[in-house]
C-alpha cells in the first residue's frame, strides 16, 4: 500500500501528490497519516509569503521533529501553535489544544511567520512533481479566495 | 507652495463597502493628482500581514522611507522594488486594515523589515478592516478609486 498523500481542491478539479518523509519525520508522518482525510478550507498566507495553509482538527501532537525555520518550495510542514499563542484568526476557535497548522510552501519567498516572529515547522512532506500545479492552485486562491481542500491518503 | 491634501475614495460595489480618507500630497511629490477616477484591483498582501494594496504606477520609483508597520487605517506609499521582477517593480498604495502587520522584504533575502512612507489615512477604520478581512477570504476586489482636491 502506498503511504503517500494527495491534496485535492475539488472546486478547481485539481490534485497534487505529497511525498511523505517517513524516514525524516516518522512521528509527524504517523500523526498526520492517522488524521487523514483532512477536509478544511485552505487559506493563502498573509504574512508567510508563498504559503498555503489549513488548520486541521486536533490530532496526536508529534512534538518538534525535523524542524525547519528556512523553507523551500515544495516543503510541507506541520506547526503546532499553543493555546497561548496570540494571533489574528478571529474566527477560529483554538480551544485547549491550540492550532494544528499544515503549511504548503509553493515558492522561495516564504517563511512561516506568526504575529510576533518566524515559527519553525516539522518538515514531513514534499510536493515534487506537482509543484507547478501547487503554485497555480495557491496563486488562484490568493486572487480568488479560500477554497475547501482535502488532504487524503493516496 | 505645499501641495494640498487630496480626498481619496474607494468603493467596492461587490462587497457594498465605500470608504474615504485623506492623502497628503506632499510626500507623494505630486505624483497622484486630483481628478483621477478609475477601477483598480485591490490585492491582499502575502507577507505584510493585515494589509492590502493597489498598484499605482505613478508611484514607481518614488523614494519611500519611514515606518515598517502601521496603525489600522493608515495609508502608505511604496515605490516598488527595483531589484525585483515584474509587478514587484511597480509602485503601490498600501492600506493597513489591522494591527497585525509588519512590512518586510521578500523572504528569499532573509527576514528584514522595509520602510514605507505614510501618506494618509482612511476615515472609517472598521470599514477598512471589514474590507481587508473579506479580501483575505474571498480574494482580490475591483474597487473604484477616486482622488479629489480638498
Amino acid at each position: 500500500m502506498s503511504r503517500e498523500a494527495v491534496l485535492e481542491v475539488p472546486a478547481y478539479g485539481a490534485a497534487v501528490g505529497v511525498e511523505l518523509l517517513w524516514d525524516d519525520a516518522p512521528r509527524t508522518c504517523a500523526a498526520i497519516w492517522s488524521a487523514l482525510p483532512i477536509v478544511k478550507p485552505a487559506f493563502h498566507a498573509r504574512r508567510s509569503g508563498q504559503e498555503l495553509f489549513l488548520l486541521a482538527d486536533p490530532f496526536d501532537n508529534p512534538g518538534p521533529e525535523n524542524q525547519r525555520l528556512e523553507v523551500a518550495a515544495g516543503d510541507v510542514l506541520f506547526a503546532h501553535m499553543p493555546p497561548s499563542w496570540t494571533d489574528d484568526h478571529e474566527d477560529y476557535t483554538r480551544g485547549e489544544l491550540g492550532l494544528f497548522d499544515i503549511a504548503l510552501i509553493y515558492g522561495p519567498d516564504a517563511l512561516i511567520r506568526g504575529p510576533e516572529a518566524p515559527v519553525a515547522g516539522n518538515l514531513f512532506g514534499r510536493v515534487v512533481e506537482d509543484l507547478p500545479a501547487l503554485a497555480e492552485i495557491c496563486t488562484r486562491m490568493w486572487l480568488q479566495g479560500c477554497e475547501n481542500v482535502t488532504l487524503r491518503r493516496a | 507652495m505645499d501641495a494640498e491634501p487630496l480626498r481619496l475614495s474607494l468603493r467596492c460595489d461587490d462587497l457594498g463597502i465605500a470608504l474615504s480618507g485623506t492623502l497628503d500630497a506632499a510626500p507623494l511629490g505630486r505624483r497622484l493628482l486630483p481628478g483621477r477616477r478609475e477601477p483598480v484591483t485591490l490585492l491582499h498582501a502575502k507577507r505584510d500581514g493585515q494589509v492590502c494594496f493597489a498598484y499605482a504606477d505613478e508611484l514607481t520609483g518614488v523614494a519611500t522611507s519611514g515606518r515598517s508597520s502601521g496603525q489600522p487605517g493608515e495609508i502608505f506609499a511604496f515605490g516598488g522594488d527595483p531589484s525585483g521582477s515584474g509587478d514587484e517593480r511597480r509602485g503601490q498604495l498600501i492600506f493597513v486594515y489591522g494591527p497585525a502587520n509588519l512590512f518586510v522584504e521578500p523572504f528569499d533575502r532573509g527576514f528584514h523589515e522595509r520602510a514605507y512612507s505614510r501618506v494618509g489615512a482612511i476615515d472609517d477604520v472598521h470599514g477598512l478592516a471589514r474590507l481587508g478581512e473579506r479580501m483575505w477570504r474571498h480574494g482580490s476586489q475591483r474597487v473604484e478609486l477616486e482622488l479629489t482636491a480638498t
